[in-house]
């Protein structure tokens, strides 16, 4: 088990057009910190004159040409990122400790977290760190409503930033927060315009960092409460053992948020093997997964983070956040039905460990 | 590494805590073969309404088809990307009818 990882940490920052992705990126940059961050950008026209600004702001900026990183420009990713490396080592380019990589307004930013563990010499160099989304206060409900990229960045993500909210009305802020709640409860929710530790929560705690895991876990077990109220229902099942208490429908009908629990530990295979095959066959609509399981004979309890098909090597916490040792396991997940995903495990696990 | 299943070849397996510095630990006497052992077992009841079925082959494995065909394979996630090719019935876990003809294999 991974104590330390002293892999240069990645983090990616999406969002949809105009959601303010370069204006969040030059007040990080803009702060004593930012001289440690590396950015790698992708030249749309419309960050053409963004990047120019950057520029001015810090050395270490790669701009990747030719379009979407997220999908045709996996191998500039690739090359983008070594290069950067490459660079730092041998002194072409100025120090840094993090990449930032920013994706154009359209992108959906998941292929870059398999770009990341695809690559195997990338793979030991560096790491994913959070998944950033900014949220237009005045149009960002809309939007998400419309635009299925927009939804599926704020579904994907481990931070949402609300960026104009200085200019936004009372009204349009409640409106995208309770949008941002229904898409995503489990992100942290950051204001652009108030949030002091802005930095902290950004870049100093991740779900993917053995350091900030259990800072990390109890935030989003945090959240469980409240979406267990917001619209849920309880159901028990033929053996007792499994009960998924909170179903919350959106209009869209979409994108689902749901979480699983049970008392009883897991078997450690039969569960893997259950995943492993929900993945492959589902790995696209199963947007993240981000779990606290109590598995026998294991170092502690295990917490489990996927975002899509990637799935980062599990770590443990040292101990429980709490006397509940049940596990729970929250999905993200669109088109697929919470009901179904509940059974299934349900089945595997009852059939797989009385094998 | 496959595209389709995220699975890198020649690393151990998330899942794999027998011997695997990534992965969660567990019981001190239980061998990377014995791990395995289950796992072959379990997989095999998923395998079995499309007539596949794998073995143990060192730190690969061998999936067979119902037509004798056969495939070396390096990780969980590649049993399933291959099965989809060589046996008649694919592992979908949310499929209902799938998951009765399983249950009904047991018993």
């Amino acid at each position: 088990m991974i104590k330390n990882d002293e892999r240069i940490p990645v983090t990616v920052l999406t969002g949809f057009l105009g959601s303010g992705k370069t204006t969040l990126l030059q007040k990080l940059l803009g702060g004593r910190e930012g001289a440690g961050v590396a950015v790698l950008m992708n030249e749309l026209g419309e960050v053409a004159l963004d990047d120019l600004y950057i520029q001015k702001m810090t050395e270490t900026t790669l701009v990747l040409k030719n379009g979407c990183v997220c999908c045709s420009m996996r191998s500039d990713l690739q090359k983008g990122l070594r290069e950067l490396i490459d660079g730092r080592s041998s002194g072409t380019v100025p120090p840094f400790d993090r990449i930032l990589i920013e994706t154009t307004g359209l992108a959906d930013p998941t292929p870059i977290a398999q770009t990341l563990v695809g690559d195997l010499m990338l793979r030991r160099q560096v790491r994913l760190a959070n998944i950033i989304t900014t949220i237009d206060a005045i149009f960002g409900a809309g939007q998400i409503d419309t635009h299925p990229e927009s939804m599926r960045q704020a579904a994907i993500a481990d931070r949402l930033v609300l960026t104009k909210t200085d200019i936004a009305e009372p009204e349009q802020i409640r409106q995208a927060r309770e949008k941002i709640h229904q898409v995503n409860p489990v992100a942290v929710l950051l204001d652009a315009n108030e949030e002091e530790s802005l930095w902290t929560q950004l870049f100093d705690i991740d779900p993917f960092n053995p350091k900030t895991k259990s800072t990390e876990v109890q935030a989003w077990l945090k959240c469980l409460p409240k979406i267990q109220t917001a619209g849920s229902r309880r159901f028990s099942d033929k053996t007792g053992r499994i009960q998924q208490y909170h179903q919350e429908q959106h209009k869209e009908g979409e994108i689902q948020t749901f979480s699983i629990r049970t008392e009883t530990p897991l078997n450690w295979t039969a569960f893997c093997i259950w995943l492993s095959a929900l993945i492959h066959r589902y790995g696209p609509q199963l947007l993240r997964i981000k779990g606290l399981l109590n598995v026998p004979d294991a170092l502690g309890p295990v917490v489990l983070n996927t975002v899509q098909s990637h799935i980062t090597p599990p770590m443990h916490l040292e101990e429980w956040p709490s006397e509940d040792h049940s596990s729970r396991i929250v999905f993200i997940v669109q088109g697929i039905s919470p009901e179904r995903v509940e059974y299934s495990l349900r089945c595997f696990l009852s059939i797989l460990e009385n094998s | 590494m496959c595209a389709a299943c995220g699975v890198l070849s020649g690393t151990p397996d998330w899942m794999d805590r027998a011997g695997n510095p990534e992965g969660i630990g567990g019981k001190k006497d239980e061998t990377r073969r014995g791990e395995r052992q289950k796992l072959i077992k379990m997989v095999n009841i998923l395998l079995g309404p499309g007539k596949a079925k794998i073995s143990d082959f060192g730190e690969k494995l061998i999936l067979k088809g119902p037509t004798g065909k056969t495939k070396i394979v390096d990780s969980l996630g590649h049993v399933w990307v291959e099965a989809d090719k060589i046996g008649l019935r694919p592992v979908d876990p949310l499929d209902e009818a799938f998951l009765e003809l399983i249950e009904s294999s047991k018993t």
